[in-house]
């Protein structure tokens, strides 16, 4: 009997459904970087606006990436609907603290449907997603350097003016 | 059960059977064969699954609640069309249950045999 199934998909009915929810993250993702340049810029904090706007781009590419990897292996990807995204924020820092929050949940989320893929010795798949560990290396440290500019510049005197200038300079190199 | 002017019987392998219909595969023409109530449809593979899907997520306590098109669940796939009673779903809902942990049954079975290494 042909395994119609996998000629099918490459995919597994789990990872499947693991990717498509991650692409519903990524699609969350985008729409609260979106969220968030809107504050900023409504705020006068033109850097962050800026840095949230191509936060939100990259978002958008991620959650692509992974929608055609979905449907390039034989699977059905599914455009998600987004809502309830926070619009107002309590203060600069809470912007900033609520991007790392978003950004280890979405490690988190990668975590998982890595062990899934260990678990259904899906390689090709586990392969494809080494990007997106990486990705979030680069993500997970520009969040938590930006957390820090709170610190060592400081919220009194022209500090938020200062830290707004020199969130878009936070670079990442792996090496 | 199987209308035999339309197919060749001999060439389909069992998939799932129930009392209330069957799905059967057809290795040649690389699709699937489902009886229920009363037809036959011819489906491919995707088209297998997307009609899983929807009936899955067919909410039952909703649909018995309906007065007006009571109990009717009518639902559009490519090339088919199905009516169905609440009931009808619940049956339809275990030949695919069946035939789905077959799927994946000769899923693993394949995937065994394919990583032996006969030396
Ligand atoms: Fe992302
Ligand atoms: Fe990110």
């Amino acid at each position: 009997m042909k395994d119609l199934m996998r000629i099918k998909s490459l995919l597994s009915a789990e990872i499947e459904s693991l990717l498509n929810q991650q692409v519903k993250k990524e699609a969350h993702s985008s729409a609260i970087y979106l969220s968030m340049a809107s504050w900023c810029d409504r705020n006068g904090f033109d850097g962050s606006a800026d840095f949230f706007f191509k936060q939100s781009n990259e978002e958008r590419e991620h959650q692509l990436k992974i929608y055609k990897y979905i449907l390039d292996m034989g699977g059905t990807a599914i455009s998600p609907d987004i809502n309830n995204i926070k619009i107002e924020f309590g203060t600069f820092r809470e912007v900033f603290e609520d991007a790392l929050d978003q950004e280890i949940a979405i490690t988190q989320s990668f975590k998982n449907i890595v062990a899934r893929c260990h678990k259904e010795q899906d390689y090709v798949t586990l392969e494809f997603l080494n990007w997106f560990l990486r990705e979030q290396r680069e993500e997970e440290y520009v969040a938590r350097r930006a957390l820090e500019l709170f610190e060592v510049i400081g919220e009194n005197g022209t500090g938020y003016w200062d830290i707004d200038k020199n969130i878009g300079n936070i670079k990442y190199s792996a090496e | 059960m199987l209308g035999r002017d339309r197919f060749d019987t001999t060439e389909l392998i069992e998939v799932f059977v129930t009392a209330k219909g069957s799905i059967y595969q057809s290795d040649v023409e690389n699709c699937l064969y489902l009886t229920f109530s009363g037809k036959t449809s011819r489906l491919s593979f995707q088209s297998l699954n997307d009609l899983k899907k929807i009936i899955d997520k067919v909410d039952l306590g909703h649909m018995c609640t309906l007065i007006e098109h009571a109990d009717i669940e009518i639902i559009l796939l490519k090339d088919n069309c199905f009516v169905l009673s609440g009931i009808e779903i619940i049956y339809l809902k275990e030949i695919l249950q069946g035939a789905f942990t077959m799927f994946r049954l000769n899923h693993i079975i394949t995937d065994c045999l394919d990583r032996l290494v006969i030396s």
